[in-house]
């Protein structure tokens, strides 16, 4: 199938190649539930604790299982010199890059929210709370991808950039986490949760308007340093 | 075949470009000039910086200091309309794994978003993967994958080609196919910029040599 459109092109090259390596996009999600049942093992399978921790739990693995997949992200495209033809594209390398971030997080995010409400249960919360958390983490993961994009692009020429890349991404997940398990947690105590999601809301709009354009610059800085 | 008029007139040109990296000179003060229907061969041994020069004119690095301009105009002024008219090979194939021939060669065509010179299928033929359509590409040789590279030659309409070692893996069919290649190019008044170990000598081409190192 011929796309001629280059950001239909681009979003159809990254979703087949990732659904040709299954096993690893299967592995966010299975560190994800992996991390988020081993909670109820560790600390009290009470579900009055579980229900006081879970909308915590399940956002910091959420978060933590979004940053495993980011060391994956344009590696590949790096090695093998596809990087360098999508920078002479003529076609805005930020459309690009957005269509990069839409395939990311169709197979790393998006596959975390659906499984999200099974582990809402499991971790006893109720149903309008898991309703909140699908909500938040709807408006929260595709910000986790498209900054936690940037850090990636920032740091793909260096050689040990795993560690360097948490740390330069972490503080900018921190606002994201705040906000999002607060307003499950604003929920589970029947308060207002409005204002959470609405922050939720304005960080993806901005993250969406801005991130594409920092990491095409980001990427062409990394290329240029070969 | 080739949309291309013989009138337009081209120009890359190169003004004192200087490159270093850890206070080591690599590039030294080059100057350069080449107009449609011109070759540029630039020569020199490993390490000579020919690749990093390649890479400075195609736009993927910055120089130090010096300028190049695409028909007078700095190319980072102007990089949609450079990038339009630009092929750049590198080292580096760009060839996924993961995808088959046909894939690969059809992702590349789109990426410019501009029309084909040439199909896919044709394209296909004239680099000799007929039969290796849907063969994923880590089933493929070096050779194979420099082929579907070289596809993109055929495909995208571009004025000004950038080729690093562009005969590297390849048969001598192969290589006689892509001398004749380059040749109608410069003929229909492309231009070719390209380093290689090989002698090659194209008839009847305006050709400056660049010594490198």
């Amino acid at each position: 199938m011929t796309h001629s459109n280059p950001f239909v092109a681009m979003l159809f090259r990254d979703l087949r190649i990732a659904f040709r390596q299954r096993a690893e996009i299967m592995l966010p999600v299975i560190f994800f539930v992996v991390v988020v049942s081993l909670f109820p093992l560790a600390i009290s399978p009470d579900p009055t604790v579980l229900k006081s921790i879970g909308p915590g739990v399940i956002w910091i693995a959420a978060l933590l299982s979004i940053l495993l997949s980011l060391q994956s992200l344009f590696r590949s495209d790096f090695n093998d010199g596809s990087m360098e033809q999508i920078l002479l594209s003529p076609f805005p390398g930020s459309l690009l890059m957005l269509a990069r971030i839409i395939a990311q997080w169709c197979v790393t995010g998006l596959p975390l929210i659906i499984i999200s409400p099974l582990l809402g249960l499991l971790l006893h919360l109720d149903a309008h709370v898991i309703w909140v958390l699908f909500i938040s983490l709807l408006l929260g993961v595709p910000y986790l991808n498209m900054v936690g994009a940037i850090g990636v692009a920032l740091t793909i020429g260096l050689r040990q950039a795993g560690a360097l890349l948490s740390l330069l991404v972490l503080p900018l997940y921190v606002p994201v986490l705040i906000f999002g398990s607060n307003a499950v947690i604003s929920a589970a105590n029947h308060l207002p949760y409005n204002g959470q999601l609405l922050w939720l809301a304005a960080l993806l709009v901005i993250a969406t308007t801005l991130s594409p354009f920092v990491i095409s610059s980001a990427l062409r800085v990394s290329c240029s340093y070969r | 075949m080739f949309s291309t008029t013989v009138s337009d007139n081209y120009q890359l040109r190169a003004e004192n470009l200087i490159y270093e990296i850890n206070d080591k000179l690599i590039i030294n003060g080059i100057s350069f000039s080449v107009t449609s229907g011109e070759m540029l061969f630039i020569e020199g041994s490993n390490g000579s910086g020919k690749t990093t020069l390649l890479r400075i004119l195609s736009g993927l690095m910055q120089a130090d200091e010096g300028k190049i301009t695409w028909n007078g105009k700095n190319i980072e002024e102007d990089r949609i309309e450079f990038n339009q008219q630009l092929t750049y090979l590198g080292h580096s194939t760009g060839v996924k794994a993961e995808l088959s021939t046909l894939e690969n060669i059809n992702f590349f065509s789109s990426l410019s978003g501009l029309p084909q010179k040439e199909n896919s299928q044709s394209a296909i033929e004239w680099v000799g993967l007929k039969g290796y359509e849907n063969s994923p590409g880590r089933h493929l040789s070096y050779g194979q994958q420099r082929r579907i590279a070289l596809t993109r030659l055929l495909m995208e309409p571009s004025q000004l080609w950038i080729l690093d070692e562009p005969f590297a893996g390849l048969d001598k069919k192969m290589i006689g196919a892509l001398e004749k290649r380059f040749k109608a190019h410069v003929d229909n008044g492309g231009l070719l910029v390209l380093t290689s170990h090989q002698h090659i000598e194209l008839d009847q081409v305006n050709t400056t040599r660049l010594q490198l190192g």
